[in-house]
């Protein structure tokens, strides 16, 4: 969906159209959060998962109905592919069909290729590779806000189910407003500043956690955390004006991988600590993985405003879409 | 599935992909709420349709 919005939506509108699209999955979640429940005392598991089901064709529809984009992805093959002779060879294979078992094999190998390709493009482009790191530590602290909630909700037992909602109403409501205010301002020249204060906000948040032992308090909490999640996905708009659109799908495969592996290791470790330990610890070490991660927005921006400190950096146009970002690599390459 | 998503997406149309991958997930999810209407819905019917979504929506939306 993100390469999509990639490849149909101007550049200059970029953060326009990410921040309407949070802004639309979380309203979206949060009407739905709060009327399933009195949908499911009328209508049942059935009805539930009927109208779960006929939105999956309203988006179908909706997705159809979208105009085409300014560069099609059968373009793509017009660009030189590195690692092409695997896939020239089961090309050739699937055309003729006379070796399926060079189709198959080379079509594992295509896929491995592309793979490949994404890794060395995450290479060649350290800013790029910075911000991967970056959200997927950041993903791994606070991915599993749905989890953390629920604890929070068991914590704060006196709210009870309701006690519950308002978290999860108040994560949503301040993810809303952040896609709504502070998206535009991340578009502006200090989207990477504003993207290490949301990183910071994010730690310094979970660290005080423990400490907030009312519902209200708690709330408040959510709601920083959803505006501030919200202000981090402003990454997507510098990945999105830095990696080309024929690339963006492997650079996001690469980033994936990156991705899963962290998420992994943080959920035993987080999972094995709040088990064992308690739940306040286990937010605490989420805080501190979000510490890192503020470490590594800070090492992504210092890379861009050393390598624009001719004043790109300072001047209105975004840093990213300077021509400085052609030395950003060289330079970065060497820094990071 | 994040890192088939994201290659399957530079080599087909991104538009017609989410269009199927929509239809796909919508078809099973109507699938389990027939079976839940008929009254004969078990534990397993939710595993396989949350297991298809999941990989759908892995797909649909890359981190």
């Amino acid at each position: 969906m993100n390469a999509l919005v990639q490849e149909v939506i101007p550049p200059s509108q970029f953060t326009g159209a990410n921040a309407a699209v949070l802004v639309g999955v979380q309203s979206g979640m949060l009407i739905a959060g709060a009327v399933v429940g009195f949908l499911y005392n009328t209508a049942g598991i059935a009805g539930i998962l009927a109208i779960d089901g006929a939105t999956y064709f309203v988006s179908a529809y909706c997705l159809y109905k979208v105009r085409r984009g300014y560069v099609s992805p059968r373009e793509s093959q017009k660009y030189p592919r590195e690692y092409s002779e695997a896939t020239e060879a089961t090309a050739e294979a699937l055309e003729t069909g006379e070796n399926p078992e060079v189709a198959e094999a080379g079509l594992s190998l295509a896929v491995y290729a592309d793979m490949k390709e994404g890794f060395a493009y995450l290479k060649r482009q350290p800013l790029v590779l910075a911000l991967g790191v970056t959200h997927a530590i950041m993903m791994a602290g606070s991915g599993k806000r749905k989890r953390r909630p629920r604890c929070a909700g068991k914590r704060h037992s006196s709210g009870g189910a309701t006690g519950l909602g308002f978290l999860e109403a108040g994560w949503a409501t301040g993810a809303i407003v952040g896609g709504l205010i502070g998206q535009p301002v991340a578009a502006s020249r200090c989207a990477l500043p504003l993207y290490v204060a949301a990183c910071a906000g994010l730690a310094v948040g979970h660290m005080a956690t423990p400490f907030v032992a009312f519902l209200v308090g708690a709330v408040m909490m959510q709601i920083l955390f959803g505006f501030f999640r919200a202000l981090v996905e402003s990454w997507r708009n510098l990945v999105d004006d830095i990696v080309p659109r024929h690339f963006m799908g492997r650079t996001q495969s690469a980033m994936a991988i990156l991705t899963t592996v962290v998420q992994l290791f943080m959920s035993f470790a987080l999972g094995w600590v709040a088990q064992g330990a308690k739940f306040d610890r286990g937010v605490c070490a989420a805080g501190r993985a979000l510490h890192v991660t503020t470490v590594s927005a800070i090492r992504a921006a210092l890379a861009l405003a050393i390598s624009c400190a001719g004043g790109a950096f300072l001047s209105a146009r975004p840093p990213w879409k300077s021509r400085e970002v052609c030395r950003v690599t060289a330079r970065c390459r060497r820094l990071v | 599935m994040p890192f088939l998503g994201g290659v399957l997406i530079d080599r087909l149309d991104r538009r017609y992909l989410g269009v199927l991958l929509d239809i796909v997930r919508g078809f099973f999810v109507l699938a389990a709420a027939y079976i839940a209407w008929r009254g004969h819905l078990q534990l397993w019917h939710l595993y396989a349709m949350t297991l298809i979504t999941g990989i759908g929506s892995a797909m649909y939306w890359p981190r």
